[in-house]
């Protein structure tokens, strides 16, 4: 074994000689996947050892799965030599050069949502020399974090100066092994999010990775990584309204939330990324491994997503309730239009002692797309008390479009009380009706009832986030129904 | 999974050798179709999502064989064979009693008889089932005929009693209900030792317009049995079926609802219930597919489990594209009794139509705590109250059954069961 390591280790350093001074002139890998290339990201991250050898072991891993195709998802296979697993951010002779060159439809999307025209040469992709506002802003915010002990930077800065952070909790949420994607996704991530709240810090202000997403280009490969330590409070954001440009087809994000005791850990995402034209050519598959484990006693963690985006969307937010008393919500909207794919759903592992669960989730389906709720309420023979209540609701626009539920339950005790409910149906013709006899257009008609379908989800949202996400479910439907 | 199931294909080669049939070759065709599935999958394991929680590969434990010859059995005990039914039986899986005089408006005849005038009914083996096995020995079961506008006055019975030990049998039965037909159709499937047996049972159904279709199943089981089931039915316009299940006993029990709506006013209705307890394992699966417009399913499946027993449900709804103006609900609600003792349940829905009013409900839990402080409240004893509680949650199940006789026999062995596991409960 000794010898193994000392051969990896030999052959790996070789590599880095010629591969290593050849980046600093390009910084990119050529596309392809082996142990050099894990070696190369990890010393162009300049990562401690244990980083480099967990990588390697979540790579030897993941060479013996299989990508698994058991979701409601067609996709052509995704070939894994063909990415190129470290890429710098682009140069700027490949971007638009202004919002001139940039496709007309995404402009409109942008002026309905509201969004300054600096931030959407940002989103656009379009090259500006001169960083705008969100540096400062984010300047300012780490000042008046740091003095809390609150720790908000980018992974690759956490592994640096708290490598002792991220070994006591990296992969303690989702091992390495975990499941094919969030194995690539350990032996090769990029860059992602450290939040850190020490004991009894009521984190301020909602962080977000909007506010820095130019400080740390947003990879392929993300991981993001929140410990609330005992008593402390945090609400994270990410992704934002605006649509998203991102050339990277695959995207295999993972997520670990950690909840000591007392702790309450808020996580929200809104997703638009591109989903592909009308016919369901090009799009972002979105494979991400997002759990959170309530280790204390009563913590919580809560998960609201507003999934708008990808042609395809593979995600199961979870929640594992360890600790007695814990808590664990998921709220959701997935909104799947044209030719979109969306698979998701959370899972609820009842480990503790009176442990409760919430699961909200609509799902709207228009044009050819087909959008599933998939969940696990698990409750172990040792959880007395567990509590949940699910309730997923589906409604339909258009006659090509599917709506699917896949709900497991699986109770292992007696005291356990677990309740779930679903209806799918059609949007309301009386409803509509209604709301045209009053004057309303059929599409602000439509919008109207969606919202009101989806409020119970809405509400959970910060409130910034709730209202722009309200209009993206407007944009998203649009010409859906004719 | 070649060798596990190695055992049942030598079973075969020698049962094929008895066989006459090789005269109907598209029967042989479809016995080495099932023969390639077995030894390709072997029976239906845990690797498939279908049998998550059932795993079949541990019939390779025992060494089951064909039974060879049988003794006069003692058909005395047996209950409702009194009445004035229509009474089939079979006898270890040996068609043992088939009414004689049959008048011409329905038909019953033994399966290996009329091979011939059902070829088009029996269908392919597509996906990994114990359609494979079952095929493989396919031999002794019945053909139904009820021939168009009958209504038949007494309600057929068919008793598979089981007397043997270490013995396998594959039945398929094949009801054909005419247009405008009704019939009610009894399963009884009882044992008189506590044997070691496994027996597959198949009754495919075709419900042709305007027909009416009831099938109770009752399933007691030996202790040490395996009973597994499956049911298609295909249904024609304004079809009605109705599927009452009671699972009372039986080590390993799993059944395979499979109800196919075809035509415009189709109607299905699938009514559950198992009381279990020790190790009992008892998985009911039903797949509902709406492929046709104006098409309308209702499910209710109850479960109890006490000891160490495992009850699981999977229902599925499908709709299909174009089949507008559905209504379809489905209920799963489960009490447990023992912190030994698992449920796993699943409804799902696959929607690919917008015009539908879908439902589906899934509770488990254990008894009302409120209730139970009422009941002692006004005097009631706690094991009392209990079995007050489960029996007013089985009785659901039990009152949907219409026929008076069955009813009060079925609420019997019901009432039965669970004060047992009340009195064991407190």
């Amino acid at each position: 074994m000794a010898n193994d390591n000392q051969q990896l280790d030999d052959m790996l350093s070789q590599e880095y000689e010629h591969g290593f001074i050849t980046d600093i002139e390009t910084d990119t890998i050529p596309p392809g996947l082996d142990e050099t290339v894990i070696g190369m990201i990890s010393h162009k991250k300049n990562e401690p050892e244990f980083m480099l050898q967990w990588r390697l072991q979540a790579y030897q891993h993941w060479l013996t799965m299989k990508e698994p195709h058991w979701a409601q998802h067609h996709f052509k296979p995704i070939d894994y030599q063909e990415i190129s697993y470290y890429s710098a951010p682009k140069l700027d002779k490949d971007r638009p050069k202004s919002l001139d060159e940039v496709d007309p439809e995404l402009l409109a999307t942008y002026a309905k949502l509201g969004i300054p025209l600096k931030e959407q040469e940002m989103l656009a992709g379009v090259a500006v020399d001169a960083v705008f506002d969100s540096v400062s802003v984010a300047t300012t915010f780490k000042g008046k974090l740091s003095e809390l002990g609150i720790i908000f930077c980018s992974f690759s800065e956490a592994v640096q100066e708290h490598p002792e952070l991220i070994k006591q909790y990296l992969g303690t949420v989702v091992p390495y092994t975990d499941n094919f994607f969030a194995t690539l996704n350990s032996a090769v991530f990029t860059d992602g999010s450290f939040v850190y709240i020490p004991k009894g810090v009521r984190c301020p202000m909602e962080l977000s990775t909007y506010f820095r997403i130019n400080a740390a280009s947003t990879g392929q490969f993300e991981r993001t990584l929140i410990i609330a330590d005992e008593g402390s409070y945090v609400s994270y954001l990410e992704g934002c309204t605006a649509p998203m440009r991102d050339e990277n087809q695959l995207h295999a994000a993972v997520v670990e939330l950690i909840a000591l005791k007392d702790a309450q850990i808020k996580y929200s995402t809104v997703q638009n990324w591109y989903p592909g034209d009308k016919d369901g050519k090009g799009g972002i598959y979105n494979f991400v491994t997002k759990r959170g484990d309530c280790r204390g006693s009563n913590s919580k963690i809560s998960w609201t997503q507003v999934e708008t985006g990808s042609a395809i969307t593979w995600k199961y937010p979870s929640v594992v309730l360890q600790g007695d008393n814990s808590v664990g919500e998921f709220y959701s909207v997935a909104v799947t239009n044209n030719m979109q794919q969306a698979d998701t759903g959370t899972k609820m592992y009842h480990l503790g002692n009176n442990t409760s669960s919430t699961v909200i989730s609509k799902g709207i389906s228009a044009g050819r797309s087909q959008n599933s709720y998939r969940g696990l309420i698990k409750v172990a023979k040792n959880a007395k008390n567990a509590r949940n209540y699910t309730q997923c609701d589906s409604l339909l626009m258009g006659d090509q479009c599917g709506a699917h539920t896949f709900p497991y339950i699986e109770a292992k005790n007696a005291s356990s009380h677990l309740e779930h409910e679903a209806t799918t149906s059609k949007i309301s013709e009386d409803q509509l009706f209604y709301l045209l006899q009053r004057g309303l257009s059929s599409e602000d008609a439509i919008s109207m009832v969606v919202n009101g379908f989806c409020k119970r989800v809405l509400k959970e949202l910060p409130m910034e986030f709730a209202v722009e996400a309200q209009k993206l479910l407007g944009i998203s439907l649009e010409g859906s129904i004719g | 999974m070649i060798e596990l199931a190695s055992s049942y294909i030598d079973h075969y080669k020698s049962f094929s050798n008895e066989r006459e049939e090789t005269k109907l070759p598209w029967l042989n065709n479809l016995r080495q179709d099932a023969l390639l599935q077995l030894q390709k999958v072997g029976l239906p394991n845990s690797h498939l999502e279908d049998w998550k929680y059932t795993d079949l590969s541990i019939l390779h434990n025992h060494e089951f064989s064909l039974p060879c010859h049988t003794e006069e059995p003692d058909l005395s005990n047996i209950e409702l064979l009194n009445e004035d039914f229509y009474h089939i039986v079979f006898v270890n899986g040996k068609l043992h009693h088939i009414p004689d005089e049959i008048n011409s408006s329905f038909t019953i005849k033994p399966l290996n008889q009329c091979y011939s005038s059902i070829k088009n009914l029996i269908s392919p083996i597509t996906q990994p089932s114990i359609r494979a096995i079952n095929t493989l020995f396919m031999d002794q079961g019945v053909v139904i005929d009820i021939k168009e506008g009958t209504i038949l006055e007494k309600p057929i019975h068919l008793v598979y009693l089981t007397t043997e030990n270490q013995i396998m049998s594959h039945l398929r039965n094949v009801i054909l209900s005419g247009k405008n037909s009704q019939c009610q159709i009894i399963e009884n499937h009882i044992a008189q030792n506590n044997h070691a047996y496994f027996s597959t049972v198949i009754t495919d159904i075709h419900s042709a317009e305007n027909s009416l279709t009831a099938l109770f199943k009752v399933t007691r089981e030996s202790e040490n049995s395996y009973h597994v089931s499956q049911n298609n039915v295909i249904q024609a316009a304004n079809s009605q079926f109705d599927y009452h299940s009671f699972d009372l006993s039986g080590k390993l029990i799993r059944h395979d609802i499979n109800s196919e709506l075809n035509g415009a006013g189709a109607n299905c209705n699938l009514y559950g219930l198992f009381a279990l307890d020790g190790k009992q394992h008892v998985d009911t699966h039903s797949r509902v597919a709406h492929n046709h417009s104006h098409t309308y399913s209702n499910e209710i499946f109850k479960g109890i489990a006490d000891g160490r027993s495992k009850g699981i449900f999977n229902g599925k709804v499908i709709v299909k594209q174009d089949a507008q103006q559905i209504n379809a609900a489905q209920q799963s609600k489960n009490i447990l009794l023992s912190n030994r003792a698992e449920i796993d349940t699943k409804p799902e829905l696959e929607i690919y139509a917008d015009d539908v009013k879908c439902s589906h409900g899934a509770t488990v839990g254990n008894l009302n705590e409120d209730s139970l402080f009422y009941l002692q409240s006004r005097g009631v004893d706690l094991t009392a109250a209990k079995n007050m509680l489960i029996h007013g949650f089985a009785k659901e199940i039990v009152n949907t059954i219409d026929l008076e006789i069955l009813r009060k026999n079925i609420n019997a062995h019901v009432v039965e069961k669970l004060n047992l596991t009340g009195r064991r409960a407190s």
